[in-house]
């Protein structure tokens, strides 16, 4: 039998709520107040606590904070008779399962205890699958060696390769793929550990400022260039140059890129001295330069100078079976960065992902593990925090499935939808998620009908 | 038409939220009409001393309690009044008139109240 702890001052209150919560099996146990109610959590170990916010003494978030030093996982309902935004967000922040307004609406209340109760069973049978002690810099390098896949283990081996020699390397793959991180990983893997890497994103810049940060300029080389200098082929010494986006470079940069290749010299804009060149140089691409070459768009003899050694990167749907393991690494590393916790995931989460097409690849799947993560009311991942429809909306699209296509309308009824289900109809926290007011939030499940 | 009348200024309590809590149980609701009729005369005379001393926090305090409590009980018809001595009694020139209207209609739904017990 769960227990459930209701703090409140309110006599009648509590009544109302004993009596609903009885009659739903729940054992009761009552505080008139927050010290009285955090002595019963010490004694009596509640499976769910809720609380009042308005309370002489001690209020309901302060009850809450107490609760978080040493009860972690227990679920705690904050109750207001207003709803308040930023009581709202604070509690959610604290930790609160959920925040709802009184009168509570005697179907909400049980669906979210016993949606609170559940969260907490699952939990409890899930093991907790982040190694809390791994180091920073080991976390670092799991980051990139994800992968047990035979195309990734193949990758890595590759890496072994190269990364003990000063070899270009060409690495090619869709948007999203970890086309950088493989180049960290060359670069800190071998024998480039301990000199510098220098990236450049070849598209941000115009090819004039291209060329000036790539070989640098003297004084006086242009308007603005009032000293001296370096470019990134200087700065990386005998370390990596890492251009990235390499098929965005102009016809002329192309030519001066090669020279510096074959010579292993270059100029800086506007100077005169040959300065050598000793980096190594790691290009990458999400276009096919083999079909630019095609379009008269890329040089040929270039492109066999850069693919000295080349990577292709699969796109994660051709390796759905490292989603586990990327996943639990993007919780690792989320739940640092975001001071969360976390830890577990739920069942039949990892399938749902894997039935996802993932057309933004691993940069997708870690914004997805972001928002479920923010979402999430414990430290379960769980499937009702991710958000997958609008994606798997767009995959349909590139499958040629228009039929599936459907209205701005429909499509916004549908999120509302989700969205309200996902907070059990707080309208408050509903409408902080769309980013509408409350009115608007109103307006809009009255037109579209939508029903609890 | 005298009845109507009284009906109008003071309507009969609302149930149906506590008959919803209740799951219809007549026994549950009497005990909870009970504690409303045992707990609103302190929250009242809170009310009352705080509006008449000016003391705006406990006003605020006995305010919010009370709107849980109405809204419980179903003496919903003076729910805006006590919402707005919440949230700006101190700028209210007719706080005591509000009062004493507030006091009156709940009065007179715990005549009715009483009546069910």
């Amino acid at each position: 039998m769960e227990k459930i702890l209701i703090i409140d001052d309110d006599k009648l209150v509590r009544k109302v709520f004993k009596m609903t919560l009885l009659k739903e099996g729940y054992d009761i146990l009552e505080a008139e107040d927050g010290p009285t109610g955090l002595q019963l959590i010490r004694s009596e170990h509640p499976d769910l606590t809720l609380t009042d916010y308005q309370m002489p003494g001690m209020n309901g978030i302060e009850v809450l904070a107490e609760i978080r030093k040493t009860k972690t996982n227990m679920p705690v309902i904050i109750l207001t008779a207003f709803g308040d935004v930023v009581l709202t967000i604070k509690a959610i922040q604290l930790g609160a399962f959920d925040f709802l307004e009184k009168p509570v609406n005697p179907e909400l209340l049980k669906t979210t205890i016993k949606s609170a109760l559940e969260s907490v069973n699952r939990s409890n049978k899930l093991t907790g699958i982040i190694k809390k002690d791994i180091p920073v810099d080991t976390a670092l390098e799991h980051s990139i060696l994800v992968g047990k896949t035979a195309k990734m283990k193949e990758i890595f081996k590759s890496i072994g390769l190269i990364s003990m020699n000063r070899v270009n390397v060409l690495i090619q793959g869709e948007t999203g793929t970890g086309k950088e991180l493989i180049a960290r990983l060359i670069h800190y893997s071998g024998i480039t550990r301990s000199e510098p890497l220098v990236v450049v994103n070849c598209s941000a810049l115009t090819e004039t400022l291209l060329e000036s940060e790539l070989f640098g300029h003297v004084k006086g080389a242009f308007t603005d260039s009032i000293r001296d200098k370096k470019g990134k082929f200087e700065l990386a010494g005998e370390g990596t140059i890492f251009l990235d986006e390499i098929s965005e470079i102009s016809h002329n940069t192309q030519v001066k890129l090669l020279r510096v290749i074959q010579e292993l010299e270059f100029e800086k804009v506007g100077g005169e001295s040959p300065i050598p060149m000793k980096a190594r140089i790691i290009a990458a691409t999400n276009k096919s330069l083999e079909k630019l070459i095609q379009e008269g768009k890329f040089r040929e003899d270039l492109y066999y100078r850069l693919k000295v050694f080349t990577i292709d990167m699969p796109p994660l749907r051709e390796r759905k079976d490292d989603i586990n393991d990327l996943v639990i690494h993007f919780l690792y590393k989320l739940n640092k960065r975001f001071n969360r916790n976390v830890t577990k995931i739920g069942d039949g989460v990892i399938e749902m992902l894997q039935q996802h097409n993932w057309s933004g690849n691993v940069r997708e799947l870690e914004n997805t593990i972001l928002q479920a993560m923010i979402v999430a009311k414990n430290d379960v991942l769980e499937k009702e925090n991710i958000s997958l429809i609008n994606r798997f909306e767009g995959d349909q699209e590139k499958q040629g499935n228009k039929e599936m296509i459907v209205s701005l309308a429909e499509v916004e009824k549908a999120h509302i939808k989700r969205v309200l289900d996902l907070v059990n109809w707080n309208k408050v926290e509903a409408s902080q998620i769309l980013d509408i007011s409350r009115p608007t939030l109103n307006a809009k499940i009255e037109k579209y009908n939508l029903i609890q | 038409m005298e009845n109507n009348k009284d009906n109008q200024e003071y309507p009969i309590p609302d149930l149906s939220y506590l008959r919803d809590m209740t799951d219809g149980d007549e026994e549950s609701l009497k005990e909870v009409i009970a504690i409303f009729l045992d707990e609103a005369p302190r929250l009242m005379k809170l009310m009352k001393d705080s509006a008449g001393s000016g003391d705006h926090d406990s006003l605020k305090f006995s305010t919010h309690k009370l709107i849980t409590q109405l809204t419980y009980v179903g003496i919903t018809s003076v729910i805006p009044d006590v919402k707005l001595i919440n949230t700006g009694s101190s700028k209210m020139s007719d706080l005591k008139e509000r009062v004493d209207r507030i006091a009156e209609v709940v009065e007179h739904s715990m005549t009715y109240l009483r009546t069910l017990i």
